[in-house]
C-alpha cells in the first residue's frame, strides 16, 4: 500500500476543497479569503472540509489543520445518544467512527457514555449483551461497519436469538467522492447493515443529522420493544466530521423518546387459558425469557400459587426462585403427567403428549424472520397469544381468580402439597447425588459449584454466565432468589465465546450495586477473544470467574464418539480435533499477562475454598479475579 | 416406561435366566480394577459418565453400576443416546476390567460428613 502518495493526496484535497468551494458556491465564496472559504459551509460534493485524516495508511499527524469551523456532527449525534442514556458505548477504536470517538471523550467528557476499550468487536457486542441482561438497560456499541461488524455479527446474532437489545453504531464513508486513503475505500460499503439485517431487528442509514436523530431514537425504541432486539444505525463518517451547516443546526433538535407499552393478550385468550388452567388437574408453566423486568418474577410466583402448578424455569432470564416449593425445574417430573401447559415466552415448546392442552404467550409471534432458523419447531399450541407474557400476566392471574370454587381450591392446596414435597426430595437427591466423586481430580462440577456458593451465600452475588456445562450444579444446589441473582442462561444461539464478555459486561452493571458477580468459564469460550480479560482489568471491573476447565470442546467429542459408533468405526478418535490438550493451556498466566488477578490450575479439591475466598478479596476490592480449575467433563 | 428401560429389563431377566443355568465355573473371572481404568479412559467412557462414573451427560454408573451380565449386555446394546462398543471394539473380559473399575470407586461419603452440602 502506497503511504506517501496517499499523503500528497491529502495535500491535494485540501487545496481541492477550497478550490472547488469557491468554484461552486460563487456568492459565498466569490469575495471571500482562503481562510473564511474553508469556514463556509460545506457544498456537496467538493470535498471536505475537515481535514481528511482518511484511513491508517495515513499518518494523521500530518493531515492536521485548521480543524472545522463550527460543530462537528458527531457532537450533536452524542447529544442524541446522550438524550437515551446510555452508561457506556463499547468499542474498538476505529478510524470510520473517530469523529464520534473524539466527542464522546471531549466534548461529552467520556461520561454518559463512557467508553469502555474492547479488544474485540465480538466483545464489545457480548458485553452489551451481557450488561442488558443484567441492567434491563440497552448499552451502545461502535464498531466499524465492514471489518467491525463482521467481527461483531456472532455476537449480534446471540443477542437477536437472545432477545436482547444492543444499540449498535456503525461507522462508514458513503461519499465515495470524498473518501480519503486506501483504507477508507477498504473499510467502506454501500450498505453496512446488509451484514447482520437477518439478524437485528431494524437498521438504518441516516444521510444527515436531522435523520441520525430521529432513526437513532426510533431505533432505540423499536430494540426496546418486546420482541426485543438489537439494532444498527450506519454513522457515516463525513456526517460525522462535518462541521454543522449554521441552517442546519437551527433545525435540529432532539426527538422525544417515548416508550412503548408492550402488548398484552387479548381478553377472550385470556379468558379460556385461565378455564384451561384451573380446571386442569396438573397444569405445568414452563417459563424461558419470560421475566422481563422486575415485575416479572413476582408475578409469576403470584400465577404459580394461585394455581398451585408446577413451574419449570427454562432459565431465559430469572423467572423463579430455584427454592421456591413449585419450582420443579431439577426433575421435571411433572412434565410426564402434564395435561395443561402454559409456555411463556419460550424458545422452544417441550414435546407433550397428545391430548396435553397447549397455551403459548409470546412476543416473537409479532416479530419473526424467515432466514436465520432460531424459530425451532412449529407448536401446535390450543391457545396462541402473539403477546408479552409479563405484560399478560397480572390479567391472567385475575381471569384465574375469578374462575377458582372451593372444590378447586381443595385440589389446589392437596397438590400444592405433593409438588412441595416433591420439591424437597428433588433437593435433597441432588445434595446426595452431589456427594459422588467429592473428592476427586479432576474436580467434579457439583464440588465447583458447592465451593463458590459457601463462599458467596452470605454476600450480595449475582450469577452473570455459565459458557460451559456444569450439569446444572449451581441451580441444584445455589438458592437463587432475586431477580438480580440470574442473568439468563446461554447466549441465544447457543455459540462459544458468549460467556466471558457477556460476564464482563452483567458485572459491570453490577458494580455499582455493589454485587459480587460469578461467572463460571469454560476453557473453550475463554480462548476465543481473550482480550475482554484486560477490557475487565483496565475498566476495572469486579468478577469474580471460576473455571471449568475439562480441556476439550467436550459437547463435540460426544458427537464425535457417537458419529464413530453410528458408522461403526473407530470411537477411540474422537478427541482428534475436539481436545484442548497437548498442551494445557495455562489460563492462569494468559489472564495474569492481561492484568487479572489469578490462579491455577487447580486439580486438588481441597485447595479450591481458599482459592475462591482469596478471590473474593480481590474482587471485593474492585477488580476481576480468576481460577483456574481443572475439571471434571460435566 | 422409556424404552430403554424395558429393554433393560429384557436383558436383566435374560441374564438372571442365564446365570440360573451357567455352572459355577462358567462364572467370568473377576476384573482388573487397573486395566479397567485405563479402558474406562482410552475407550472413552469417561465423557459422559464422568472419569469416575459419578455421571454427566450419561447417568451415574459407579461405584455400583448393573450387575456384570447385564453391564456386558447393555454396553453391547445401549439406547441410542449412548454409543455402542461392539465385541470388535471392547472384549467381555475388558468389560469385565472396567466394571471392576467402577466398582473399586470409593462410596461417597455420608451427607453429614460434608459441610458444604447442608442445606
Ligand atoms: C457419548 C456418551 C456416552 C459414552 C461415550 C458412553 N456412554 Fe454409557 N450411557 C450414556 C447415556 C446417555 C446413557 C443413558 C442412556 C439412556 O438413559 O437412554 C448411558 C448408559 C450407560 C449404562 C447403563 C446405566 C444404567 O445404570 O442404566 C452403562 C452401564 C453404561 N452407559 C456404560 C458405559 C461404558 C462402560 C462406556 C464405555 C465403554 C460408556 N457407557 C460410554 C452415554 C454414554
Amino acid at each position: 500500500m502506497s503511504g506517501n502518495p496517499a499523503v500528497d493526496r491529502r495535500s491535494f484535497l485540501k487545496g481541492a476543497a477550497v478550490t472547488g468551494a469557491a468554484a461552486l458556491v460563487p456568492d459565498a465564496a466569490a469575495n471571500a479569503t482562503p481562510e473564511a472559504a474553508s469556514q463556509a459551509a460545506p457544498a456537496q460534493g467538493t470535498g471536505p472540509t475537515m481535514p481528511p485524516v482518511g484511513g491508517r495508511d495515513i499518518d494523521p499527524a500530518v493531515a492536521i489543520g485548521a480543524g472545522p469551523a463550527g460543530r462537528p456532527g458527531s457532537d450533536f449525534m452524542l447529544d442524541v445518544l446522550k438524550s437515551l442514556d446510555f452508561e457506556y458505548v463499547a468499542s474498538n477504536a476505529g478510524s470510520s467512527f473517530r469523529g464520534i470517538h473524539e466527542s464522546i471523550i471531549n466534548y461529552g467528557n467520556n461520561q454518559l457514555p463512557e467508553f469502555l476499550t474492547c479488544c474485540h468487536e465480538e466483545s464489545s457486542v457480548a458485553m452489551a449483551h451481557g450488561y442488558y441482561k443484567a441492567e434491563g438497560k440497552p448499552m451502545a456499541v461502535l464498531c466499524h461497519g465492514t471489518v467491525g461488524l463482521q467481527h461483531a455479527a456472532m455476537a449480534v446474532y446471540n443477542a437477536y436469538c437472545d432477545r436482547v437489545p444492543v444499540f449498535i453504531l456503525a461507522g462508514n464513508h458513503l461519499d465515495a467522492a470524498e473518501r480519503g486513503g486506501s483504507v477508507e475505500w477498504q473499510h467502506s460499503v454501500q450498505d453496512a447493515a446488509a451484514l447482520v439485517r437477518d439478524f437485528v431487528k431494524w437498521d438504518d442509514m441516516p444521510v444527515s443529522l436531522g435523520h441520525f436523530a430521529e432513526s437513532a431514537v426510533r431505533a432505540y425504541k423499536i430494540a426496546i420493544t418486546p420482541p426485543m432486539g438489537p439494532a444498527v444505525i450506519v454513522i457515516d463518517g463525513h456526517l460525522q466530521e462535518n462541521p454543522i451547516a449554521p441552517e442546519e443546526a437551527s433545525r435540529l433538535r432532539v426527538p422525544r423518546l417515548t416508550v412503548a407499552t408492550p402488548p398484552q393478550g387479548d381478553s377472550g385468550a385470556v379468558a379460556e387459558a385461565a378455564r384451561l388452567l384451573v380446571n386442569a388437574r396438573n397444569p405445568v408453566i414452563v417459563a424461558d425469557r419470560a421475566a422481563r423486568t422486575p415485575a416479572g418474577m413476582p408475578l409469576l410466583i403470584e400465577l404459580a400459587e394461585t394455581l398451585q402448578a408446577s413451574v419449570i424455569d427454562q432459565r431465559g432470564r430469572m423467572n423463579f426462585p430455584s427454592r421456591h416449593p413449585l419450582n420443579q425445574t431439577v426433575s421435571r417430573q411433572p412434565m410426564a403427567d402434564a395435561d395443561v401447559i402454559l409456555g411463556l415466552e419460550l424458545t422452544s415448546f417441550p414435546r407433550a403428549r397428545a391430548g396435553v392442552r397447549l397455551i403459548s404467550i409470546e412476543s416473537t409471534a409479532l416479530y419473526i424472520k424467515s432466514n436465520y432458523q432460531d424459530f425451532q419447531r412449529y407448536a401446535e399450541v390450543d391457545v396462541a397469544m402473539a403477546a408479552d407474557a409479563e405484560a399478560t400476566l397480572p390479567a391472567l392471574i385475575d381471569a384465574c381468580r375469578r374462575l377458582i370454587t372451593v372444590d378447586r381450591r381443595r385440589a389446589f392446596a392437596e397438590r400444592r402439597q405433593r409438588l412441595e414435597q416433591a420439591h424437597l426430595e428433588g433437593l435433597a437427591a441432588a445434595r446426595a447425588e452431589a456427594a459422588y466423586a467429592w473428592d476427586a481430580s479432576p474436580i467434579s462440577t457439583a464440588r465447583l459449584a458447592a465451593e463458590i456458593w459457601a463462599q458467596i451465600r452470605n454476600e450480595d452475588w449475582s450469577y452473570v454466565s455459565e459458557s460451559g456445562n456444569t450439569s446444572d450444579w449451581v441451580f441444584r444446589l445455589w438458592n437463587f432468589t432475586e431477580r438480580y441473582h440470574h442473568t439468563g442462561n446461554s447466549s441465544g444461539a447457543t455459540g462459544v465465546g458468549y460467556g466471558a464478555p457477556a460476564g464482563v459486561g452483567g458485572a459491570l452493571a453490577n458494580k455499582k450495586h455493589g454485587r459480587i458477580s460469578v461467572n463460571i468459564q469454560s476453557d473453550g469460550d475463554f480462548l476465543y477473544a481473550p482480550g475482554v480479560w484486560w477490557t475487565a482489568a483496565h475498566h476495572r471491573i469486579p468478577l469474580l470467574s471460576v473455571m471449568h476447565n475439562n480441556r476439550a470442546y467436550h459437547q463435540e467429542i460426544m458427537h464425535i464418539q457417537r458419529m464413530a459408533s453410528w458408522r461403526n468405526r473407530d470411537i477411540t478418535r474422537a478427541h482428534i480435533g475436539t481436545t484442548i490438550e497437548n498442551p494445557n493451556v495455562d489460563f492462569a498466566k494468559i489472564a495474569q499477562g492481561m492484568g487479572v488477578h489469578a490462579q491455577g490450575p487447580i486439580t486438588n479439591p481441597n485447595e479450591l475454598g481458599p482459592a475462591i475466598r482469596r478471590a473474593i478479596e480481590v474482587v471485593k476490592s474492585g477488580e476481576p479475579s480468576l481460577i483456574d480449575v481443572v475439571t471434571q467433563p460435566r | 416406561m422409556k424404552i430403554w428401560m424395558l429393554k433393560l429389563l429384557a436383558v436383566l431377566v435374560l441374564a438372571a435366566a442365564g446365570a440360573a443355568a451357567q455352572t459355577p465355573t462358567q462364572t467370568p473371572p473377576a476384573g482388573d480394577a487397573a486395566a479397567g481404568k485405563k479402558l474406562f479412559v482410552s475407550l472413552g467412557c469417561w465423557t459422559c459418565h464422568g472419569y469416575e462414573g459419578q455421571g454427566g451427560a450419561g447417568p451415574r454408573i459407579a461405584p455400583r453400576p448393573l450387575p456384570r451380565a447385564a453391564f456386558t449386555t447393555y454396553v453391547r446394546r445401549p439406547s441410542e443416546r449412548m454409543p455402542n462398543y461392539p465385541e470388535r471394539l471392547v472384549s467381555d473380559a475388558e468389560l469385565g476390567h472396567i466394571h471392576a473399575y467402577l466398582q473399586s470407586r470409593p462410596m461417597p461419603p455420608p451427607i453429614a460428613s460434608i459441610p458444604l452440602l447442608q442445606p
